[in-house]
Formats: C-alpha cells, sequence, structure tokens
C-alpha cells in the first residue's frame, strides 16, 4: 500500500456561469520514503493538484474537486475538518513558491514555526527548543537568535529555509514542495536543493516536488510524472522519462531544456497545434 | 523608536508655528474687525477698543506679542466674550468636548471593529450585505439628520434619554452615537476591507496549511494585518471627534468647543480663532502620532521603516 493513492482526481473551478476543468480525473501515488516530481508548464494543473491534497483550495462552489485521496489508509477527500486539520501540516507538510509572501510579515518566525509544533504536539514542552533545533537543522546560523527575527529581516533564501523548518517541525510524513525554488536566486536554488536532499536523505519523509524545472527533478527524485492541460501524460523512472520520452509533449518539453554543447542551436519552443 | 517619536514631535513643531502663522495674518486680512457689530460703533469707541486690545499696533509687533505670549502659554482675552480670556473658554468647553469625543470614539471603536470583523466573516451570505449597507448609510447620513431621529426614537417616543441638555451623565449617549456613527462606518469598511484583502495572502495558505482552525487564522493572523488601515484613520478621526463638533453640540445644545469653530471666524474673534486652530492642529499631530505608534506596534517592519 503506497502512502499516498490518488484516483481519479477532478478539479473544477468555476465563476460566473463558466467552468474550467483544471485536473481531468489523474491517478498517481507516492510511496513511502519516495520521491516523486510532477512536471508540467504553468496551468497544467500540478499546483492544485499538490493544493488538493489537503483540501487547501476554495472552498465549493468556487472550486470542486472530486476523486479519491487516500492517505495513510484515509480519504482525506471525505475527511471532517477537525480530522482534516490533524493531517495538515503533521502528516502532509507544505513549502510554496513564495517565501516572502508564505510568512505572515507581523509575527517572528519562531512564533510561527512553534505554532504549528504547539498544534500538533500539545504535550511538547521545549516548544522553543525544538523550534531552535529544526531551524539549526536547515542551516540556519545562528538559530537562537533568529527564532525572533521578523520575516523581512531574512533574505528569501533564509525565508524558504524557515518554511521548509516549519514544514519539518512536525515530522510529516510527505513533504509537498511547490516550486520550491522558482522565486530564489540561482545560486540559493542549489542551496536549496541541496537542503532539501539532505533532510530527505536523513528523515526518510516522502516528498512530491512540483516543478517546471527539469534540472532539480534528477537531483531529487526517483520518478516523475507529467501534466499536460490537467492529464497525466506520463509518468515513470526520472532518467527513462528524460531519455526516451514517449510522449510528444514530454519530448517536446525535454527539447526546452538547455544542455552543454548546445551552443550554436536554438532551444526550441513547444509547439501546441502538433500536440493537438 | 522613542527617538523616532521624539524626532517627529520636533519636526512637527516648525509645521505648527507654519498653520498659526498662516492663520494669524489670513485672519486679518478678512475684511472687517472683532467690533463690527449691528449697531454702529462711534470712531473713538473702536478707537479706543483696539488701543485698548493692541489692535492699533504694527501686524508684525501684533504678531510678535501674539507669540510672546504664546511662549508664556497666554492666548488673550476673548474679543467677542468680554472678560472670558481663551484660555478659560478653551480649558472649559474643550473638557466637554474631549469628554463627547472620547466617548464617541470608544462607540466608534467597538462599533466599527465588530461590524467590520462580522462582515468580513459574512461577507457571502445576506448578513455581510445588511452590515455593509448600514455602514454605507452610515457614512452618508448626515448628523443633522441621525442625531434628530435619535431624538425622536429614545428622547420623546421611548422617553429613555433627554432630548437634549448636559447635566444628567445619560446625556451623553444620544449625541456620542451620533458623533461617532460615521467613524464607526468607516472603520467598519475599512476593516472588512482589510479582512478581505488579507485573507488572500499567502500566509494565509500557510496557516491553514500548517493545521490552524479557521477562527485562529482569522483572530491571529489575519486580523492583525487587517486593522492597520483602520488604525492609520483613527488618528484624523479621533482628532475630529475629541475638539468637538459644530453640529453635534449644536442639536444636544452641548457646551462644548465645536460652536466656536464657526462663531470665533464669524465674529472676527482673532484670539478665539487662533485658540480654536491651535487646538485643533496640536490634536491632529498628537494623534497622528499615537496612531503611528500603534502601528509600530502592530506591525515590526514598520517600526523599523521608523528607527532607521
Amino acid at each position: 500500500m503506497n502512502l499516498l493513492e490518488v484516483k481519479n482526481l477532478e478539479i473544477e473551478f468555476s465563476s460566473r456561469g463558466t467552468t474550467t476543468r483544471a485536473v481531468k480525473g489523474i491517478d498517481f501515488s507516492v510511496g513511502e520514503n519516495e520521491s516523486v516530481a510532477v512536471v508540467g508548464e504553468s496551468g497544467s494543473g500540478k499546483t492544485v493538484t499538490a493544493m488538493s491534497l489537503t483540501r487547501l483550495l476554495p472552498p465549493p462552489p468556487l472550486c470542486n474537486v472530486r476523486g479519491e485521496i487516500n492517505f495513510g489508509g484515509k480519504n482525506v477527500a471525505t475527511l471532517p475538518p477537525d480530522e482534516l486539520r490533524k493531517v495538515r501540516g503533521r502528516q502532509i507538510a507544505y513549502i510554496f513558491q513564495e517565501p516572502s509572501t508564505s510568512l505572515n510579515p507581523v509575527f517572528t518566525v519562531g512564533f510561527q514555526i512553534a505554532e504549528a509544533v504547539k498544534l500538533h504536539f500539545p504535550e511538547e514542552k521545549n516548544v522553543r527548543e525544538r523550534v531552535v533545533e529544526s531551524l539549526a537543522e536547515v542551516g540556519i546560523r545562528e538559530p537562537d537568535k533568529r527564532y525572533d527575527a521578523y520575516p523581512h529581516e531574512l533574505s528569501g533564501g533564509m525565508q524558504q529555509r524557515v518554511m521548509i523548518a516549519m514544514a519539518l517541525a512536525c515530522k510529516p510524513r510527505l513533504l509537498v514542495a511547490d516550486e520550491p525554488t522558482t522565486a530564489l536566486d540561482v545560486t540559493i536554488q542549489k542551496q536549496i536543493i541541496d537542503l532539501l536532499k539532505s533532510v530527505r536523505e536523513k528523515r526518510k519523509n516522502s516528498l512530491l516536488l512540483i516543478t517546471h524545472n527539469f534540472g532539480i527533478i534528477s537531483e531529487l527524485c526517483e520518478r516523475v510524472i507529467v501534466m499536460f492541460r490537467g492529464n497525466i501524460v506520463e509518468q515513470g523512472k526520472c532518467a527513462d522519462v528524460l531519455h526516451n520520452p514517449q510522449h510528444p509533449y514530454t519530448r517536446a518539453l525535454v527539447n526546452c531544456i538547455p544542455r552543454l554543447g548546445m551552443r550554436g542551436r536554438k532551444l526550441e519552443p513547444i509547439d501546441y497545434d502538433k500536440l493537438g | 523608536m522613542i527617538r523616532y517619536f521624539l524626532k517627529r514631535l520636533a519636526e512637527a513643531l516648525p509645521v505648527f508655528l507654519a498653520i498659526i502663522t498662516a492663520v494669524f495674518f489670513m485672519v486679518r486680512f478678512v475684511p472687517g474687525g472683532p467690533f463690527d457689530g449691528e449697531r454702529p460703533v462711534s470712531p473713538e469707541t473702536l478707537a479706543a477698543l483696539d488701543k485698548y486690545y493692541g489692535l492699533d499696533k504694527p501686524l508684525a509687533e501684533q504678531y510678535f506679542v501674539f507669540l510672546k505670549n504664546l511662549a508664556r502659554g497666554e492666548l488673550g482675552p476673548s474679543y467677542k466674550y468680554g472678560g472670558w480670556s481663551v484660555n478659560e473658554i478653551l480649558a472649559e468647553k474643550a473638557a466637554v468636548s474631549l469628554k463627547l469625543g472620547a466617548c464617541a470614539l470608544l462607540v466608534a471603536l467597538a462599533l466599527g471593529l465588530l461590524s467590520g470583523f462580522a462582515a468580513a466573516a459574512f461577507s457571502k451570505s445576506k448578513i455581510g450585505a445588511a452590515i455593509s449597507g448600514f455602514s454605507l448609510l452610515g457614512i452618508c447620513l448626515p448628523s443633522f439628520v441621525l442625531g434628530p431621529i435619535l431624538i425622536l426614537a429614545f428622547a420623546l417616543r421611548l422617553d429613555l434619554f433627554n432630548a437634549m441638555g448636559w447635566n444628567a451623565p445619560s446625556d451623553i449617549v444620544l449625541p456620542s452615537i451620533t458623533l461617532a456613527l460615521f467613524y464607526a462606518a468607516w472603520i467598519a469598511r475599512l476593516v472588512r476591507n482589510g479582512v478581505l484583502d488579507e485573507s488572500e495572502r499567502g500566509y494565509v495558505r500557510t496557516a491553514y496549511a500548517k493545521g490552524l482552525s479557521p477562527l485562529r487564522v482569522y483572530s491571529v493572523h489575519i486580523s492583525r494585518n487587517a486593522i492597520q488601515p483602520a488604525v492609520s484613520y483613527l488618528g484624523p478621526a479621533a482628532a475630529a471627534m475629541m475638539t468637538g463638533s459644530f453640529v453635534v453640540e449644536t442639536i444636544f445644545q452641548i457646551p462644548g468647543l465645536g460652536r466656536f469653530f464657526i462663531s470665533s471666524a464669524l465674529d472676527n474673534d482673532y484670539t478665539m480663532i487662533m485658540g480654536c486652530v491651535m487646538l485643533y492642529s496640536a490634536f491632529i499631530i498628537i494623534f497622528n502620532l499615537i496612531s503611528d505608534f500603534l502601528l509600530a506596534l502592530i506591525n515590526p517592519r514598520i517600526a523599523k521603516e521608523m528607527s532607521k
């Protein structure tokens, strides 16, 4: 039994009478201690898929989610709200794209992490110690001092480390990282990827990485799921998909990756007419 | 941050001086004088009066005398109310307006915050629409309409309060509400829009993703960000309420400062005009400082910008 089994997931957004099907009935799974990437371009439905796992999307009628989301033997899609809140943060934790807007500007980062710890571990006595430990774990220097820092006093990379510390503080079984490096400088991106890698080696948690960047997939993930216009068009081992893409969209996507030795050749944009 | 506020206070001093200088000369360039009444006064009497009050001296000299007296805290005699100094009038009338204004401020805050949060919480239902509608009404309804309505309903019909006057302790209720409703409505709108804007932010999603309950997300994460526009509005609002309202004090026959803002200007009561202007600008300056101070307490980023 996989840790996460998603069956026939459909996500629809409706506003002013028009309905948009963002995800059109997909099945996928993430195993215990497995690391899976979801790739696809903007609008392919990968982020809403990630958000739907703990029902973080707007409630109906704005957004309708159908299908089964089985996590650790429970169907998250039908859990009552108080049960759902025990899954959020504790079982499935998130890292979002924009660390600067994902942290509340008026509270210290320590407070924001401690809040999650207190919620899920009410019997924990040394909350501060535990938060400082998790700040240290994500490579924040002087973690005891940084506990009392406000988000605006930290750089983007540090803010993302705080987000990771917050996600890890409650020891989740599945970490969902939604474009965790997109908003960061290239050098910082590398640091964050290395951090996620080392954390995973130590924690043995499962990882679902949402990205449009093929470069970071092979570093972090064993398996890759390719999404296109709300469907999964291909999935398989990273190496297989990257080197031997089957679906025309995946081929086109892989062709867009700049490589060494390509000097003088143009990158090919995706020709959507050919994809139908 | 304390240094920042001391600096702001020091910066306010030249502004204050500029205001009183401008007003000092403006009122004296207005045609007519404090002693022009319906009954013509003989030129000899007028000259004697001008001499007595020092109005026969050159303007520049009058200005310096005014500043010299101001430095000692003396605002001079009122030209209209013989025997009263402006200091005495301000002390007596401003106390009444201050009491009424403070009461109205509390009403405006309680009502505004409560209905603002309620309007946001029920924004998708008819309750929210109703609260928003009422707050729009509160903004549009002038106090000279609201005041008589309240008098009709609560004083004359239900006989709960006196219709007017300033004797019984309960006399403060109706005028406070009349004065407060406009500000309460503004605060409600600012809070409602603040909450709705803030609930779209990324940190709200983070808070839910942590597993927090909607109650905690709203009461801890959203509210502290959402009240900031209302807090910055509080400065000018408090100053306006506490310096007295001409309309409200006239309707309810309250011996406050409000009517002096109008009457002193109509009477060319130079010293009284200066007193009112100085009090009002001092209140504006002080209450804006207080609301900025509150903002700095709420939002550390603002505090940081201030301590730069």
